[in-house]
């Protein structure tokens, strides 16, 4: 990938679903984003956790064509990252251990549950994973789902999306009912 | 509805793509039929399931990526450049080039683009950003309340660069520039092309033109050739006010620092973490040579780092 990119670049790349420029956008506003954290009480581990998610959730953004950029990039990344670390602040604060256990405990079943999904994923193999993924999360359309994963057509991409979907149901279905998720 | 219909519409009920009125439809479906109602609960656990998969994905992308180089004390870099630059009476120039356009001894359609340090413009970022995160965003969470709470964070920070740039715009050192290859692609979206953050005053970089003469960058005070022919590796020239480049510098972005001390002119090379000494009036294509000297790593660093 080149280097110094033009942030109008960068969401063409990111539209093309190309990560490499999530690396770039990562490398070149670290030190900004950490930093927002680091001078409010976190750690490095936890800014790299928030920045990540700020990134995610451009990536996501700009994927889904939701985005009208108005402000540089970064400008954009740095108010999700104070949103995000915000809410995190007033998370830690809001809770005492207690309240803090009875919160890990109620969103158990939800996490179990995500980690069941992620084993069924994992079991469906790659072409399912990154299909699923490229149309649940980066809501990308059939056609570019068919570009960037070598079928034939839209249309054939839509077919497979429904089967990997399909099977993946059944599994999950399957392992929510061995775990007595599902009632 | 047959049960397939039915399907496609509880996914798209999940996803939000349902009309206002498909919507309430399925919304009241859901509430009189339980059988739906769990389907929709199930399909929204399992969409909250792949989407929480690929971020797990990205993100593991980015943990992978060392960061070790990249987070620096930028109030002791600003502090020390400031002592350095104040008692040396250095000027310094800080050219950021990106060698991506230099193949085969040519380089066409460039174009130069001010480059702007974020942390140079905190409180301009703090208000864009109240703007910006009134915006809802989706997935991974539902946070992005707008705040400007920070902007009294940075406002310590920002006045210390404010002092800093004072001192480097009466010495007249510095600059900045990004160049980079003119991309094929379409441009979609020209708001970002990095507007400048700095008050006018601030500004002094304007007066550079953007577009040049194939096979040279140029900048106001010196011209930047990079030629990859295969006869030279890292191999360098300087004479006249052009500094010739040789060899294959896609690695890494590169950065020529230029001392205007009252001796003369100094200039220095950047590149993939190191730095080389470069003399002027060498019209001899001469090896590019690592700078060893710790003192002097450490001051370039320092400098460069801030500007």
């Amino acid at each position: 990938m080149k280097l110094f990119l033009k942030d109008s670049d960068i969401i063409y790349k990111i539209r093309q679903g190309d990560e490499s420029a999530l690396d770039y956008l990562y490398k070149k506003n670290y030190k900004m984003m950490v930093n927002l954290i680091l001078k409010n009480n976190g750690s490095e581990d936890e800014a790299k956790d928030i920045y990540q998610d700020a990134l995610i959730i451009f990536w996501q953004k700009v994927k889904s064509e939701e985005l009208v950029l108005t402000s540089k990039i970064s400008t954009f990344l740095y108010s999700i990252c104070q949103n995000l670390w915000r809410k995190e602040l007033d998370r830690k604060n809001r809770y005492s251990k207690e309240e803090a256990d009875v919160a890990y405990s109620e969103n158990y079943d939800s996490n179990e549950k995500i980690k069941i999904i992620h084993d069924c994923l994992n079991t469906l193999g790659d072409a399912c994973k990154k299909i699923l993924s490229y149309y649940y999360f980066d809501e990308m359309t059939m056609n570019d789902i068919a570009e960037i994963m070598g079928f034939a057509n839209a249309d054939t991409a839509k077919t497979k999306k429904y089967k990997c979907k399909q099977e993946l149901d059944k599994l999950i279905k399957t392992k929510f009912s061995e775990s007595d998720f599902l009632e | 509805m047959d049960t397939n219909d039915i399907s496609d519409k509880i996914e798209l009920y999940v996803r939000g793509k349902l009309s206002a009125d498909e919507h309430a439809s399925m919304q009241s479906l859901i509430n009189s039929n339980p059988e739906i109602a769990k389907e929709a609960a199930f399909q929204k656990t399992v969409l909250e399931g792949i989407k929480a998969h690929r971020a797990a994905i990205l993100k593991s992308r980015l943990n992978n990526i060392n960061t070790s180089t990249l987070l620096t004390n930028s109030y002791t870099a600003l502090k020390m450049a400031s002592v350095v630059v104040a008692s040396a009476g250095l000027g310094l120039g800080a050219y950021y080039f990106v060698d991506s356009m230099i193949e085969k001894n040519e380089v066409s359609n460039n174009i130069i683009v001010k480059q702007v340090y974020a942390n140079d413009s905190k409180q301009q970022i703090v208000s864009a950003a109240a703007k910006e995160s009134a915006k809802p965003t989706r997935a991974v969470t539902d946070e992005a309340q707008p705040s400007l709470k920070n902007a009294e964070i940075s406002a310590t920070e920002t006045k210390k660069i404010k002092e800093t740039k004072k001192i480097a715009k009466k010495e007249g050192f510095f600059k900045k520039w990004s160049i980079f290859k003119k991309s094929k692609e379409p441009i979609l979206d020209n708001s970002d092309a990095d507007a400048p953050m700095l008050s006018n005053a601030d500004n002094i970089d304007s007066k550079i033109e953007t577009g040049h003469a194939a096979g040279k960058v140029k900048t106001s005070d010196v011209d930047i050739k990079a030629i990859h022919d295969g006869s030279h590796n890292f191999h360098y020239k300087l004479t006249d006010h052009v500094l010739y480049l040789y060899g294959d510098f896609d690695k890494s972005p590169y950065e020529i620092l230029e001392f205007n001390k009252t001796k003369g002119q100094k200039m220095y090379l950047y590149y993939d973490e190191n730095y080389y000494e470069m003399n002027n009036n060498t019209s001899d294509i001469t090896k590019l040579k690592k700078l060893t000297k710790k003192n002097l790593v450490e001051q370039l660093n320092e400098a460069r780092i801030v500007h």
